[in-house]
């Protein structure tokens, strides 16, 4: 049986993984666009300030499945799923034939370039690979002052690599508020401070609509009330696009990601697809969602990966926020439906204190939990999630999740199925 | 393949388990010079009471473990020795997917490094620091195997507070 797993990154290996749990033997091969051995994406941040050695952000050998052809630099550019063949090109323009039994399309996303004048050219880049980081950090060498646009994750993460350069950094968000999806507007005033305390500068309800050069430099950006923001370079962190070119080609069912039915089987035989290239179902609110988190696509590829070595696994839909991250000094984790109101069936539960920035966050749906937010104190935040995920009934947990130590022995006491799952090793 | 397993009806939340958890995973390791340690030694292993119930939790070792599955940085890894999952230190960047997913809460954050604290299984131990303390033999540190279904569903009951379950023998 060979196995062709086009992308090698989070869900990528987690298929290549669970396939060879499965079967041993099984012939594995790897494709991968980019040049570098597989590593951990959401580390490449790193990369700009040299905060971490290359050998701390590539994938160890004893985190990589065993038995693996691996081709780096090769990209798939067609699909004919009749004929269970792929076309690739490699980095010299080389192009080969590739016949699997079983594929698995983990092409991952790619970040979206706005329609701003002037956004394509030297000085304005994106973060999305490991070259994307090392281009930044070239950029970075010299310059005195950056305009990150998008307060998002990315930006955000930007942002404070740049700033660990000593670059005057100032941070452009549409929205009213910093890294809108993953926090809600409390927990985000939280954290302006932290930006603001980091010497980060960040302007809320604007955008770009201009990016001036002289030569080939970058000089300034203008924005959408014409004010003038000197640059060195920029960055542009304002969401990604799930890669879909591969699918295309090969005629697979596709919407905003491409479809996927339970089994994470796509529209053709024996084609499987795992990752930020998926359109699947939120966990939480039953919405189609593309999910652009390292953690649904590992679960996605190891559901993938043993359902195409022979096993029979269901996928349970991802969760559309799925967040932990520490930003200037401070935790987070944020989980669910967070972005809710008190009303029509909903009960939202925020409590604030201090002087240490402390919040949390918890919204229920009649007896679900349905979301949560913990800031500063972020102990224990896993049985939460778990509450979420499971859909548990939590009508006689309701005290002892308001109160200040909720804990897995609640949750034991109240659902005896629990507590069996808890002493099965 | 041994496994800490406890029998909650034995337990009196002593917290001896946590204590000696701490020590074990300090530098000076004794119970009057590690508390002054920098870092502070952390216990990973929590007596939970609720309604007058008592309960150690810790670290069940899953397989699949979810914090293996979900860490960013490749950080987490089951030892293959021990069995363990086990948190590297020089790979961990305190993003705190781990105790996100966590199912049980177990994971902690070493603050003054921050890193992800976790059970280790105490190599090079006979048992676990916390079996090996606990005066009520609450803890067991068995072979899957031995620490049978039967018992196991009985543990359950004991739990859900359905029958109390009579002390097994010491060993299992
Ligand atoms: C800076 C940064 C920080 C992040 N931080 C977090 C975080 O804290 N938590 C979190 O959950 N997520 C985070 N993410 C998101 C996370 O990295 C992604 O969700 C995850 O990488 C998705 O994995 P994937 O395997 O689906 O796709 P990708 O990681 O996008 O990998 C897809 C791979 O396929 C290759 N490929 C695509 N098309 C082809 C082709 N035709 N032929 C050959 N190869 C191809 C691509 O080059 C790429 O290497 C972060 C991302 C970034 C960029």
């Amino acid at each position: 049986m060979r196995h062709v797993i086009v992308g090698a990154s989070a869900a990528g290996m987690a298929a290549a993984d669970a396939i060879r749990k499965r079967d041993p033997a099984a012939e594995i091969v790897m494709l991968s666009s980019e040049p570098r051995l597989p590593y951990f994406r959401p580390l490449i941040p790193y990369l700009i300030y040299d905060g971490k050695p290359a050998s701390e952000i590539t994938r160890q050998p004893h985190l990589t499945p065993k038995n693996i052809r691996l081709r780096l630099d090769v990209r798939a550019t067609s699909l004919d799923p009749a004929r269970h063949i792929l076309t690739m090109v490699d980095g010299t323009g080389g192009s080969e034939i590739c016949a699997y039994d079983r594929l698995l399309l983990a092409t991952g996303a790619s970040p979206i370039r706005p329609d701003i004048a002037g956004i394509d050219g030297p000085g304005v880049f994106t973060l999305r690979t490991w070259e994307d980081a090392l281009f930044i950090a070239e950029a970075a060498r010299g310059a005195a002052g950056a305009v990150v646009l998008g307060a998002g994750r990315i930006g955000m993460k930007s942002a404070f690599a740049l700033r660990h350069l000593g670059l005057n950094v100032t941070v452009v968000e549409l929205l009213d508020r910093i890294v809108p999806q993953q926090l809600d507007i409390a927990s985000a005033a939280i954290f302006a401070e932290a930006v603001a305390h980091a010497g980060i500068e960040t302007i809320l309800g604007h955008s770009l609509v201009k990016v001036n050069r002289r030569g080939h430099r970058v000089t300034s950006v203008v924005l959408d009330d014409d004010r003038k923001l000197k640059a060195d370079l920029v960055v542009v962190g304002v969401g990604v696009r799930p890669n879909l070119d591969l699918a295309v080609t090969g005629g697979l069912r596709i919407n905003h990601g491409l479809l996927v039915d339970e089994r994470l089987r796509a529209s053709a035989p024996d084609v499987f697809a795992a990752g930020d290239v998926v359109e699947t179902n939120d966990i939480v609110t039953g919405e189609s969602i593309v999910s652009g988190i390292w953690t649904n696509a590992a679960a996605m590829g190891r559901i993938a990966g043993d359902n195409m070595a022979g096993g029979d696994s269901a996928y349970e839909g991802a969760f559309g926020l799925l967040n932990a991250m520490e930003l200037g000094g401070l935790p987070v984790v944020s989980v669910g439906d967070i972005h809710r109101e008190t009303g029509d069936g909903i009960e939202v539960f925020a409590e604030r204190r201090g002087p240490a920035p402390r919040y949390r966050k918890l919204v229920f749906r009649g007896n679900r939990l349905i979301g949560l937010v913990m800031v500063g104190e972020i102990e224990r935040a896993g049985v939460y999630q778990t509450l979420i995920r499971e859909r548990a009934d939590v009508s006689a947990l309701r005290r002892e999740l308001l109160g200040p130590k909720f804990h897995y022995g609640h949750y034991i006491h109240s659902h005896p199925k629990a507590a069996d799952r808890y002493v099965r090793a | 393949m041994k496994r800490i397993f406890v029998r909650p009806d034995l337990c009196t939340a002593c917290k001896t388990c946590e204590l000696a958890c701490a020590v074990e995973h300090s530098q000076a390791k004794s119970i009057f010079a590690s508390p002054l340690e920098t870092p502070r030694p952390m216990n990973r292993v929590f007596v939970e009471a609720s309604d007058g119930r008592k309960i150690p939790i810790f670290c069940r070792q899953c397989d699949d473990a979810p914090c293996v599955a979900a860490c960013i940085s490749g950080a987490m890894f089951r030892d293959p020795v021990t069995d363990a999952v086990m948190c590297d230190w020089g790979r961990c960047i305190g993003c705190w997917t781990c105790v996100m997913v966590c199912p049980y809460g177990v994971i902690g954050r070493q603050l003054e490094l921050g890193k992800a604290v976790k059970c280790d299984l105490c190599p090079g131990r006979e048992a676990p620091a916390c079996v090996a303390s606990c005066p009520t033999k609450a803890l067991l540190y068995e072979e899957v195997e031995t620490f049978s279904k039967d018992k196991r569903l009985a543990f359950a009951a004991a739990v859900s507070g359905q029958t109390q379950v009579s002390a097994l023998p010491a060993g299992g």
